[in-house]
């Protein structure tokens, strides 16, 4: 995470990317996916946030939040969800995190400023409970990442290939949103909104 | 070697010491020890074979030394005291004294005298040797084991040397014991106490003392350190010391004493009270109130100044002004030594304390004590290091006020614009005299020199800035006339240090960017200085450097903030000490604005708490090294009780979650401050309202006749003279019906079933009575949580908080009505006919809601002629408004319509028209714009439909655009929830001022859906859920919903694939 960005751009993925891995961390904690028991206090940007213990699972928030930063630097990714699916592997929650990095923003970046915008995305997490949904036993959880275009170009070869394609089922009906955080500060802006399945969705086909 | 040798045993000496004498001589004598070779050679000789022979052997070699010492000495015969040395020799015959510790004067000068006047000194203590230990102070243990320490001896203080000495014979040391507590270190149980000692008889002394450790420790203000068994100790041997105490006690001491003296034998035996006390011996204090004394002593004058103050621009064209800026020459010190005539040419310092090894701070010095280096602010024991010869004297608060009277009325004779900076300190404006402003200075310095026997300089000048700088060079007793030619040249040295405002951050910041001198900072740019000062002291800055002011004398500001803090002697045991504490600081704040008659709204409290680790500060008592936390809130109500102020300070102080035994300081302040004079007469209610739980509240309108309150009410109305807007309509809402009602119910307390109703009937099983909440706790939830609340109670919390806030005079019928509602629901179930729950509802359903149904009760009783007022009426006609009433206000006389129309904008064009509900759906007169998907309305800071819908002639978008206006927010949602209890009620209105505001409001609303679906989804998403939230109960906001709501869910789906989910709380009732 040292890398040093000297662009706008590289500034803000850095500082995205590890707010990210943050994020996914208390999404995960908020959902009750794993004991509570799994997870430590830490602070960042000053908020009391939830990390994993388990080496594997941090390790697997991690390299994949951390493995988005070309991706996000150069703009190319468009959503960073963490979908919730039962065991049939249909979704049945997604927190999608909406990015966009403006790419013809050239001016100086204040971490500090980004940093306090996220902040409230971590504070408004921790009280999203409410508006989540309970999950059903033996479900699973994955970080799928949207982009614009695949990548594409010899170099970032090595780094897409850490990335597989989902097979996530997807929903037949438009979702319901539940907005739960935006922000938009120069040059990026994140908007953070649950997902769930409408209602009239057509539920266990294969029953 | 030799260094070697004395060396070594220093940490086993320091523990062998201890038994005997203290580190700290023995250091001393250490150093002096000489090594010569003959040393080394002995030690060559018999290296010692344990630690008492080298003792031994060192202790020999000292009396060696002394003994040359004394020989040389006495042989010289000339340097010290030539003349006395050959006769005094030996007044100190015999004598061998030990010193121990620190003392004044130090060990040498006493070996110093020993060895002139035939005495011994010895460096360590032996039983057989020594004869008198002198120490000046004792520690705890050592106190408590007096006997083990001295061996017997007598422990003296050094005085006894000296005044042996002055008197040139041995005196009896009986008089110079060092007693318990001798030490003049106060600790605050103390500070009360020793002049209680002083000047009651031993009986009474010793009574007094019982009492007296009691009252310190229900004090809170017990000293950490072990003091307080020293604090016994004084009380304890009072019978014998307290008059040797007091001859001992300098002379500045006792008058120190005296002025107290008298009430104080009172004052002890009744509860003393700290923080009074601490008030009452503050210089601080002193000054800062003292501009209060000043306004009333002056008012009449004052005013006069103000009304001529109107000329003077007209004056100033014509006439160059003419500034003279007065003030006392250290007046602290000069108004005590004027009693003293031979302290004149002394160096003087006042402080509260004259311990010379205290951590006292000077207040202020004369001028000869000032050439010594001797400052306001430094301890005193730093001060007689400067300057050993300092006298200090102690406050005489009285002496103060009585020259600064005499010095203002001095000023106010001479010219009548004066403005007083401080109770030593005034501008005047001579422009209009027509006397020379230098003769006038001369003639006025003259007169206070003659009057108060105190000096006075003058600088006078062209503006305040100037004549201000002119005294300083003029001091002390001079004054200096600085001509506007000779300005430039003045100023160009002048370190910008000497500027007012300027202190020791700004300088800080200016050295570094190399600005030493005003000549410098003149190179600046203005807007270089803006940038690093930030605009306003940016501009002082660039201006003062060029001996610009543009300030008039008689500007008087007022003050923004009154509390006290206490940050100096705050030691709590526990939770008790630190309520006690907080009681009393709650009735010095409360005091002290009913002093100004202000109350605030903002209360703050700030806690000093010591930081993790840090030692007992360095100042007796003091604060230390401290980390601060604050805390505030903003009432509704503008307090100035002491039960509400306690209230909040308690909560304050729990919520740090703090150790008490680490406070060190705690301050209360109020800000916001309001007069106090239009609330006052509420000011019972409020009490009750405040301090209510609500079975007291219950009990106590229950308890307070209905009368009383009418009268109090009236009473409010007349003296306030014409009551704001919100005021009004409330008061004078009133429907006819009500007078019979009331005097129906009178007797009972059912006549506040009205308050009852307020709630709505059906809700107010459900809802607890609005009383019921913590209004503090209500105003500090998120303003949507408010809202919420504010739509189930009809709007009036958000009533009770934004009116009370805006003005005060509102606070009374809030209060009182809050009350009222309580008690009502108590008797809600008293059976009431339907007639009456009709009327009742027209005034709570009508948006302004809760206040009215007391003012009501008030005034269609007692005063029916105010009661013509109400045609208000009409603009809070609720939706449920029956024929009957509209009926009532129809009847209403025209001038009071007018009159209320005046008063409430929104309303100006209001018509009462019936059928206006039947013809309330109009979709058609709802045209949805196609989204042409512009955003010109949100174009611009502010954005472009602000300044659009304030000139627009539709009165509710003029209602909106205020309120866009007023919140520095711009963000719709924010905007909505302010203005959606405007909204609610929906206002008799013709048709096309609504058709006209929908569509205006869903034009805003669309556009503002394009504007932001892509960066900021939550924001609309608020937008929308406070809609629909509030949509039952508006149907100007419903319809806006709905015509906007298909827009924003496509727009979702275009550019989120999915459609909101608007969940939203549901209210209760359906």
């Amino acid at each position: 995470m040292d890398r040093k960005n000297a662009s706008p751009q590289g500034e803000t993925a850095r500082v995205l990317t590890e707010f990210l891995e943050v994020a996914v961390n208390c999404i995960v904690f908020l959902k009750g996916f794993y004991p509570p028991a799994a997870f430590e206090r830490r602070r960042y940007m000053n908020v009391v946030v939830q990390k994993a213990r388990h080496p594997q699972l941090a390790d697997y928030i991690h390299s994949a939040t951390s493995n988005l930063l070309p991706f996000v630097q150069k703009g190319l990714v468009e959503r960073v969800n963490v979908t919730f699916y039962d065991k049939e592997h249909i979704p049945l929650e997604k927190f999608v995190f909406k990015i966009d990095v403006n790419q013809s923003y050239n001016s100086k970046v204040e971490e500090s400023d980004i940093g306090f915008a996220l902040r409230a995305f971590l504070i408004k997490l921790t009280v999203a409970k409410p508006a989540t949904k309970p999950l059903p036993p033996s479900s699973g959880w994955e970080i799928t990442a949207y982009f614009r275009a695949l990548p594409q170009g010899s170099s970032k070869e090595k780094e897409a290939q850490l990335w597989i394609p989902t097979d996530t089922k997807q929903w037949l009906q438009p979702p319901d949103i539940t907005p739960i955080k935006s922000m938009s500060s120069q040059p990026l802006k994140v908007q953070l909104y649950l997902e769930h399945p409408n209602p009239c969705e057509p539920k266990k086909l294969e029953e | 070697m030799g260094s070697n040798s004395s060396d070594r045993p220093s940490s086993s000496v320091s523990s062998f010491a201890s038994a005997a004498a203290s580190g700290g001589s023995l250091k001393r004598s250490r150093n002096r020890t000489p090594q010569n070779p003959l040393r080394s050679t002995t030690k060559r000789k018999s290296p010692f074979a344990d630690f008492g022979s080298y003792m031994a052997e060192k202790n020999r070699k000292l009396g060696a030394q002394f003994r040359a010492d004394a020989a040389s000495v006495s042989s010289l015969g000339s340097d010290g005291a030539p003349v006395d040395s050959e006769e005094d020799k030996g007044v100190f015959r015999g004598v061998s004294i030990f010193v121990d510790g620190f003392t004044i004067p130090s060990s040498q000068e006493l070996r110093g005298y020993m060895l002139r006047h035939g005495g011994r000194f010895e460096n360590y203590f032996s039983r057989d040797t020594v004869t008198h230990i002198i120490c000046s102070n004792l520690p705890n243990s050592k106190m408590r084991n007096l006997r083990a320490f001295s061996h017997g001896l007598p422990v003296v203080r050094p005085e006894w040397v000296l005044h042996s000495l002055a008197a040139n014979r041995l005196l009896s040391w009986a008089p110079y014991q060092l007693v318990h507590g001798a030490c003049k270190q106060q600790k605050l149980s103390t500070y009360f106490r020793h002049q209680s000692i002083s000047t009651s008889s031993d009986a009474k002394g010793s009574i007094n003392h019982d009492e007296e450790i009691k009252v310190g420790q229900n004090h809170s203000v017990v000293p950490t350190d072990g003091q307080t068994s020293e604090c016994g100790g004084i009380s304890i041997q009072v019978g014998d010391v307290a008059c040797l105490k007091s001859e001992e006690f300098s002379q500045a001491r006792d008058a120190n004493q005296e002025p107290s003296a008298s009430d104080m034998v009172h004052s002890t035996l009744t509860d003393p009270n700290f923080v009074e006390n601490y008030f009452k011996n503050s210089r601080l204090h002193f000054i800062g109130t003292w501009r209060n004394r000043y306004r009333q002593r002056f008012s009449k004058l004052l005013t006069g100044v103000k009304s001529s103050n109107e000329n003077l621009k007209c004056h100033s064209t014509k006439q160059k002004t003419a500034i003279i800026h007065i003030d006392m020459d250290c007046f602290f010190v000069s108004v005590i030594i004027r009693n003293f005539p031979d302290l004149v040419h002394k160096p003087v310092a006042v402080c509260h304390s004259d311990n010379p090894r205290g951590t006292a701070e000077i207040s202020s010095a004369n001028y000869v004590a000032r050439n010594f280096g001797v400052k306001a602010g430094i301890f005193v024991r730093d001060a007689k290091v400067c300057c050993p010869n300092l006298v200090i004297l102690p406050y005489d608060f009285e002496a103060y006020q009585e020259v600064a009277e005499q010095f203002y009325n001095i000023l106010h004779k001479h010219c009548s614009k004066v403005q007083a900076l401080s109770c030593d300190e005034a501008f005047l404006d001579v422009t209009e005299c027509d006397v020379d402003p230098e003769d006038i200075a001369l003639a006025i310095r003259k007169e206070i020199a003659e009057t108060t026997r105190c000096t006075a300089s003058a600088g006078i000048a062209e503006n305040l800035l100037l004549a201000r700088l002119a005294t300083r060079s003029a001091k002390p007793n001079g004054q200096r006339f600085l001509p506007s030619e000779k300005v430039e040249d003045y100023l160009n040295d002048l370190p910008v240090m000497e500027l007012p405002g300027i202190g020791y951050a700004t300088h800080e910041k200016l050295k570094k960017r190399q600005i030493q001198t005003c000549g410098q900072m003149r190179m600046t740019q203005k807007e270089g200085l803006q940038k690093d000062f930030g605009e306003k002291i940016g501009d002082m800055l660039w201006n003062y450097c060029r001996g610009i002011d543009n300030r008039n004398v008689g500007e008087v500001q007022e003050a923004k903030s009154i509390g006290a803090e206490v940050n100096w002697g705050i030691r709590f045991n526990d939770m008790t000490d630190c309520n006690h504490f907080l009681i009393n600081l709650c009735k010095e704040v409360s005091l002290r604005l009913q002093g100004c008659g202000v109350q605030g709204r903002t209360v703050t409290l700030k806690v000093k708490k010591r930081k993790q680790g840090a030692a007992e500060p360095l100042k007796f008592m003091g604060c230390g090294d401290c980390q601060n936390m604050s805390r505030s809130i903003t009432v509704p109500i503008a307090i100035d009780n002491e039960a509400a102020l306690l209230r909040i300070a308690k909560k304050f102080l729990s919520s740090f979650h703090i150790d008490v035994k680490e406070v060190r300081g705690i301050g209360l302040h109020l800000t916001k401050l309001e007069s106090a004079k239009i609330t006052r007469k509420g000011r019972e209610n409020i009490a009750v309202w405040l301090s209510s739980p609500m079975h007291a509240t219950r009990s106590k309108c229950k308890q307070i006749s209905q009368s009383d309150k009418q009268c109090d009410n009236g009473d409010f109305l007349f003296s306030s003279g014409p009551p704001e807007s919100g005021d009004l309509d409330s008061s004078h809402k009133l429907d006819q019906d009500k007078p019979t009602l009331l005097f129906q119910d009178a007797g009972s307390n059912c006549s506040s079933i009205k308050g009852a109703d307020c709630v709505r009937p059906i809700r107010s099983s459900v809802l607890p009575p609005l009383q019921d909440l913590d209004i503090d706790v209500v105003r500090n939830l998120p303003t949507e949580i408010i809202l919420e609340m504010d739509v189930l109670y009809k709007g009036e919390l958000s009533d009770l908080i934004s009116k009370s806030k805006g003005n005060n005079c509102l606070t009374h019928v809030c209060s009182s009505t809050v009350s009222l509602i309580d008690a009502s629901t108590n008797s809600a179930d008293a059976g009431i006919s339907d007639a009456h729950i009709d009327s009742v509802k027209l005034g709570l359903d009508s948006k302004d809601k809760g206040k009215m149904p007391i003012c009501e009760n008030v005034e269609s009783i007692s005063y029916v002629d105010q009661v013509t007022m109400e045609p208000k009426l009409f603009d809070l006609m609720p939706a449920s408004l029956s024929q009957a009433d509209a009926s009532v206000f129809e009847q209403m006389p025209e001038d009071v319509k007018a009159d209320v129309h005046g008063l409430l904008p929104l309303h100006r064009e209001l018509k009462v028209s019936k059928d206006f509900y039947t013809c309330f759906d109009f979709p058609s007169c709802v045209q949805f714009p196609d989204p042409h998907l512009k955003t010109h309305l949100w174009s611009g800071d502010p954005p472009w439909w602000v300044e659009k819908f304030n000139t627009s002639k539709n009165i509710l978008l003029n209602v909106i655009s205020r309120h866009a206006k007023s919140s520095k927010d711009i963000r719709l949602s924010s905007i909505l929830q302010s203005v959606a209890p405007f909204l609610l009620p929906v206002c008799e209105l013709s048709n096309e001022v609504y058709a006209e505001a929908i569509c205006w409001l869903h034009e805003l609303l669309a556009q503002y859906i394009v504007l932001k679906i892509g960066s900021d989804i939550e924001e609309i998403y608020n937008c929308f859920c406070f809609l629909k939230r509030i949509s039952p109960s508006s149907k100007i906001l419903l319809l806006v919903y709905n015509s906007a709501l298909p827009l924003f869910q496509a727009l979702v789906n275009e550019n989120y694939g999915g459609k909101l989910r608007l969940s939203v709380i549901q209210t209760t009732d359906e």
